[in-house]
């Protein structure tokens, strides 16, 4: 796991197998070191508002997430909306990473102001491409609100 | 009256002085007691010091109750500033006499007394008080009173009234005497009433004055008197005696009315009556003629003397009738417009209407019959329509559809038009001179309906029945006026009928709709309020409709607000559709109903309510909740479908990818064959899971459809698919492809199923040949797909388009068994088919059918 500095995506995924395969993706563009995975709703958003032990807050946030839909304790989409809902951190790019062709949901989603939403190719080749072209694109092509 | 005492005034030894006024006061006091006036003595705080017996007569306080008590008791209230002025008189040294004023007994009566009050001094001479002589004058004044009214009304009496001696010289004469008969009352007095008499009645005076002096009266005795300037004029006389106080005739009083107006009005009326046209007579009780005018001589060619005591009823063509006439004014006081028929000595007939009344005497005592009549013989001519209206008018008449028709005021027809043969069956020659009651079912109804007329002048809208002769019953609207001669006299009625059968019909054929209608209706009034339910209304609230009508339609519903708002909507913009609302019974039960209402308008396009059309969706919304709950179930599955059947697939499908293309070196070739099978199929269940979703998805979501260019998607489609079927050689033709109205994104799943079946099922050709064209009708496109592949058994082509059936095996050829069901669910939601024929081992047709509806749309 990365340093807390180094820290520019915030992988959220429940999925072990599917957390592996995105892991593989983000190494091909030389990013996994800089990656943190949160394991369901709950981590992402301790991980997103973390205070120190005191009790204060950090305010360092990564710059860009890949949230799952289907996730424990909180839901997918009540993440993305606490994000968005923030001022803090409303800027972050959040890329939605779902099995889920859903209209409802990729309505949803885009209400509550997900950047970007990629359903989950089912080939491993156009998986791996998928994953590692959104995280190229938001480290590295796309110019952020805040630097 | 006064009564001073002042006895001590000289300066006398103490003891004599003494003495001579005990002396003086014992006289005094007897004189005091002895008075019938009341003597009061008072202080000058006015507190009562001696009351006498006359003062406890007079104002009925003993002198126990009245000694030591302010006089002002017996002063009422209004008077008391008089007697302070009585008192600084007194103690000026004054006195008062003759005061007439107004005191109050113990029993709190007002006494008129005449008062005298004088100083009350003690030896030095100062004055301590006043003594107060009261008398009671209350029987004076009452007759001076009566006096002064009767003067007054002899004075402003109309009548002349005057006072005579016994020898007829004039003692009294008031104004009204004076204006009657020009005299002055000062050149009259002390002479003889002489004259005022007629000189032709020299007799008269001496008899009254014998008459008189035997104590007789004279009343109410018509005669004649004479003014000064000699006019000789009707009266009517009262005379009475006056007696002195024992009864002793003293004089005469006389009161003269002048009653010339009245003869005159008499005279008057009694030439009228001679002069009228009319037939008027007067009958006794017993049915006697008691007088009659020169009309009646004229209308019975009867003298006047032999028609006078003879009976009424002999000179009617229906003597009853005119007896049960005559009656009935003296059972009832009166009668109106009674017809009858006078015959004349000559056997002429004359056809009248008797106006009759009862007059009485003055006492109110019924003494006989005034009966009017008149002629209506004349009228009757006239009224004749032929007559009275132009050969125009007449046609119009004839043509008119309504039956109409002029009555007299005996109910008897007396023209018709066409219209009215026709709806009753009878000829107008049998039609006139009927009675007009006759021709319908309530004959009594249809005369009411026309003394309606005669009475208010008119009636709209009469509803009556008409009954043809050969017993067929016509509903009726009359429409009738009473019409006038050129002076405005009532003539008969004229009757305009309106069958409304059919209307009646169609109203009771409507009513019963209502009634059967299982929709609750109801019209509610402009506030409100309901006018009118049908059945289903009363079902549905549990509410008698007797209890409905009349009350608040928002009653009536779990949400008043929202129903008062709705019908307010439809009041306002004239309509309101699906306006959701829950009807709640009495007995709790809850009916979600839509609303459609509308206002609905009288003949002139005046809003007279709404009428409201509920429909019952209970059932509906019902179906509805469990539909959109069972679609939640169905997304919900397909969600986890989409979800957790996916992501194991990728991840076998990834991981021994991962394997294949990493650890290859470790693997042999069987392992690496076992991989690639592993592989296949976990791309076929990926394939079948998207199908899936594909085809649940299409159930749900919405199409949108457009024009499309059909040619060119089928050879986009074919254009895409050709690189799966690799090697393999396919001819592709196109014939007539028209173009069709769908959803493009649907649609392109039709032709990637139906032309990629057709490839794989032409595998095993050679050369394989697909045909695509497509007809058109006026109601249809119908698409067809012609292959020369394997074809099928059309035994089972019923399971073509079913989901999961295949009528081949796998190994054969594959697919998910999902693509057809595809297909099909995509043209059924666009409205139209799909079929197949096809033989085995022959190739197989497809043919996709689509409305030109909607292609056309």
């Amino acid at each position: 796991m990365s340093k807390f500095q180094d820290v520019e995506l915030l992988l959220v995924e429940d999925n072990d197998n599917d957390l592996e395969l995105s892991l593989r993706a983000l190494k091909k563009i030389n990013i996994a070191n800089k990656v943190h995975v949160a394991r369901d709703g709950k981590e992402a958003l301790d991980y997103i508002f973390q205070k120190d032990k005191h009790g204060v807050e950090l305010n360092r946030f990564p710059k860009v997430i890949l949230l799952d839909l289907k996730l424990p304790k909180i839901d997918g989409t009540e993440v993305l909306k606490r994000i968005k809902m923030d001022d803090r951190t409303k800027d972050i790019p959040v890329v939605i990473l779902t099995s889920s062709r859903e209209s409802v949901d990729l309505k949803k989603c885009y209400e509550l102001g997900a950047n970007s939403y990629i359903v989950k190719p089912f080939g491993l080749e156009d998986f791996v491409q998928a994953v590692s072209t959104a995280g190229m694109y938001w480290l590295l092509i796309n110019q952020p609100a805040r630097q | 009256m006064a009564v001073e005492s002042r006895p001590e005034r000289e300066t006398v030894p103490v003891i004599t002085e003494e003495k001579e006024v005990g002396q003086d006061r014992n006289i005094l006091a007897a004189i005091v007691q002895s008075s019938q006036d009341a003597i009061i003595g008072k202080d000058l705080k006015g507190t009562i010091i001696s009351w006498n017996y006359g003062a406890e007569k007079t104002y009925g306080y003993s002198a126990r109750e009245a000694l030591g008590k302010p006089i002002s008791m017996l002063v009422p209230r209004g008077r008391h500033d008089e007697v302070t002025d009585f008192f600084e008189k007194i103690r000026r040294g004054e006195s008062i006499d003759h005061f007439e004023t107004v005191r109050i007994t113990k029993e709190g009566k007002s006494l008129h007394v005449s008062l005298a009050i004088s100083p009350i001094r003690d030896k030095t001479g100062r004055i301590i008080g006043a003594s107060t002589v009261a008398r009671d004058v209350s029987v004076r004044r009452k007759l001076d009173e009566d006096r002064l009214r009767l003067a007054a009304i002899v004075e402003y009496s109309e009548d002349a009234i005057l006072g005579l001696t016994l020898d007829g010289i004039v003692t009294s004469w008031n104004a009204g005497a004076e204006k009657m008969f020009g005299f002055r009352a000062k050149d009259v007095t002390g002479k003889s009433v002489r004259m005022i008499y007629p000189t032709d009645r020299p007799d008269e005076l001496p008899e009254i004055i014998s008459r008189i002096k035997l104590g007789h009266r004279i009343e109410h005795n018509e005669t004649k008197r004479k003014r000064q300037d000699g006019t000789i004029f009707d009266v009517s006389l009262s005379i009475s005696p006056i007696k002195d106080d024992v009864g002793e005739i003293i004089g005469i009083s006389k009161i003269i009315r002048d009653i010339s107006g009245q003869k005159q009005a008499s005279q008057y009326a009694r030439s009228l009556i001679e002069a009228s046209l009319d037939p008027l007579v007067t009958i006794s009780p017993d049915g006697k003629i008691t007088d009659v005018n020169e009309a009646t001589v004229q209308v019975t060619g009867v003298l006047r003397e032999k028609l006078i005591g003879s009976d009424f009823s002999s000179y009617f063509i229906d003597p009853e009738e005119a007896r049960l006439g005559y009656e009935q004014v003296f059972k009832e006081g009166s009668v109106r417009d009674y017809p009858l028929a006078i015959l004349h000595v000559s056997g002429a007939i004359t056809h009248v209407l008797y106006n009759a009344s009862v007059y009485r005497d003055a006492d109110g005592k019924v003494l006989g019959v005034f009966a009017a009549a008149r002629d209506t013989t004349e009228r009757k001519k006239a009224e004749d329509l032929l007559h009275a209206t132009s050969a125009y008018a007449r046609s119009l008449i004839e043509a008119s559809l309504d039956p109409l028709v002029t009555i007299s005021p005996e109910g008897k027809i007396t023209d018709v038009n066409h219209a009215t043969e026709l709806i009753t069956g009878v000829s107008r020659e049998w039609l006139n001179g009927t009675d007009f009651s006759n021709y319908f079912t309530e004959p009594r109804k249809a005369r009411e309906g026309y003394r309606k007329v005669f009475k208010e002048g008119y009636v709209k809208d009469y509803p009556l029945a008409i009954r043809h002769s050969s017993g067929r019953v016509t509903d009726v609207f009359y429409n009738a006026t009473v019409y006038r001669d050129a002076a405005g006299k009532v003539r008969g009625v004229f009757a305009a009928a309106r069958d409304v059968t059919e209307t009646k019909k169609a109203s009771q054929y409507a009513r019963s709709l209502i009634e059967s209608s299982l929709d609750p209706l109801v019209t509610i009034s402009p506030d409100g309020k309901i006018t009118d339910v049908n059945e289903a209304t009363v079902r549905v609230t549990g509410v008698m409709r007797d209890r409905l009508i009349g009350t608040d339609f928002s009653n009536n519903f779990t949400e008043p607000e929202k129903a008062r708002e709705g019908y307010q909507q439809v009041f306002k913009i004239g309509f309101v559709k699906d306006y959701p609302l829950t009807i709640r019974s009495t007995t709790g039960k809850l009916t979600d109903v839509l609303y459609n209402a509308s206002v609905y308008r009288d003949d002139k396009d005046n809003v007279l309510g709404v009428f409201a059309a509920a429909r019952d969706v209970t059932v509906r919304k019902q179906a509805s909740v469990e539909l959109e709950s069972s679609n939640r179930e169905l997304e919900s599955f397909t969600y986890s479908v989409s979800h957790d059947l996916r992501a194991p697939l990728r991840a076998i499908d990834s991981f021994s990818k991962i394997l294949v293309d990493e650890h290859s070196s470790k693997l042999d070739a069987e392992a690496k064959r076992l991989l690639g099978i592993i592989r296949h199929n976990t791309g076929q269940m990926g394939k079948l899971i998207d199908d899936l979703l594909t085809l649940s998805r299409l159930g749900r979501s919405e199409i949108s459809t457009q024009m499309v260019e059909m040619s060119d998607m089928i050879k986009d489609v074919f254009r895409l698919l050709k690189p799966s079927f690799p090697g393999r050689n396919i001819e592709f033709v196109m014939h007539t492809i028209h173009d069709a109205r769908v959803d493009p994104t649907l649609f392109r799943q039709v032709w990637q199923n139906i032309l990629s079946n057709a490839m794989k099922f032409t595998g095993n050709r050679d050369k394989a040949k697909i045909e695509v064209s497509s007809t058109l009708d006026k109601n249809n496109v119908v698409y067809s797909i012609k292959d020369n592949g394997v074809g099928f058994n059309m035994e089972f082509a019923h399971k073509l388009f079913r989901v999961f059936e295949r009528l081949h095996s796998a190994d054969e050829f594959e697919g998910s068994g999902v693509g057809l069901a595809i297909v099909n669910r995509i043209v059924t939601r666009h409205g139209g088919k799909v079929w197949a024929e096809a033989k085995e081992g022959e190739g197989a047709t497809f043919y996709v059918e689509l409305p030109v509806s909607s292609e056309a749309q």
